[in-house]
């Protein structure tokens, strides 16, 4: 297969292709396979959820007395934890009321610096990835491959 | 996800440790584990591009699918495909590491509700118990990750140079 760089692609693009197959049968399943419903799913069809429990994500807009807002919706919480400000970003679970409120039951509150932590980690483990990769590895146009640079000791 | 930085240096750690034991692994082979540990984050474009489940060509599609078992492994096919041929068997055998790491350390990652995303999916849609070990944007699993992989460099440096 080495010397067939098309057949190469050919198997490529058909393994793309199942690629793609999962992602319209995930699109189109995981609403009715996954113990809480899509936001996407959530966020149309929110009044057939009334009296269930739903998880939903959201980055907290508001804090008020007994509550907070954000990305639509309103969440009951008594108290509000300390840690829950502005900018947080909150996984949520607990019973959907009308009015796109949310009775939490258990929530987790990641801090808006960590989050910001966790993208510059992130970009920082894409460029060493990429420059760990090319020190032992080198493109070659010709084989239409990764080649290994020179033998390893 | 714990933060992509957790995930690449522990398919470092575990690739380099294999390459001391296995014969058929070497130091080369240890940036594929790491290749292997960023495919399920491809799943993140969508905080690039803006939306979860887009619509193409007017069919709806769900970029979490990639960063399931089956998504992560087809992608890792991919690449296998563009690697040496020489290379491939050991290329294919640390993409599927890297990945598997990866799923493994996301099963670890805290979730209100107490389950799991479904990540073995196609295989299967059930959503196992999550580990709770961790929120994903926890700093103290990357720091943790830093400290073993500078042990992990170190004595590989010393076993070179023996």
């Amino acid at each position: 297969m080495a010397g067939r760089p098309l057949v190469r692609i050919l198997v490529a693009g058909l393994l793309l292709l199942s690629v793609a197959g999962m992602a319209v049968d995930y699109a189109a399943s995981a609403d009715e396979r996954t113990v809480y419903p899509s936001e996407e799913h959530l966020e149309e069809h929110y009044e057939r959820f009334h009296g269930q429990e739903v998880r939903v994500w959201l980055v907290v807009a508001e804090v008020g007395d007994g509550q907070f807002s954000g990305g639509g919706w309103q969440v009951r919480v008594d108290p509000v934890p300390a840690s829950v400000d502005e900018g947080d970003s909150v996984q949520v679970v607990g019973t959907a009321r009308p009015g796109t409120v949310i009775e939490a039951r258990e929530l987790f509150v990641t801090e808006r610096t960590n989050k910001h932590y966790m993208y510059a980690v992130s970009a920082i483990a894409v460029l060493l990835t990429a420059a760990v990769t090319l020190r032992h590895w080198r493109p070659s146009v010709d084989r239409l491959a990764l080649v290994p640079r020179r033998e390893d000791p | 996800m714990t933060d992509l930085l957790t995930h690449v240096l522990v398919a470092f750690v575990a690739a380099t440790v294999l390459s001391w034991v296995a014969g058929p692994v070497t130091k080369r082979h240890v940036p594929l584990a790491m290749v292997g540990a960023v495919l399920p984050d491809t799943a993140k474009a969508y905080l690039l591009l803006g939306s979860i489940r887009p619509s193409v060509l007017g069919v709806e599609v769900s970029w979490l699918a990639l960063q399931t078992l089956g998504g992560s492994l087809a992608l890792a096919g991919v690449v296998t495909l563009f690697v040496d041929r020489a290379e491939r068997r050991p290329a294919a055998a640390l993409l599927g590491l890297g990945v598997g790491l990866h799923v493994l350390l996301d099963y670890l990652v805290v979730r209100a509700g107490g389950y799991a995303p479904p990540y073995l999916y196609p295989f299967t849609w059930a959503q196992l118990p999550a580990g709770n070990v961790y929120l994903s944007s926890d700093i103290w699993p990357g720091a943790l990750a830093v400290a073993v992989a500078g042990v992990v460099v170190i004595v590989d440096r010393h076993l070179s140079d023996q």
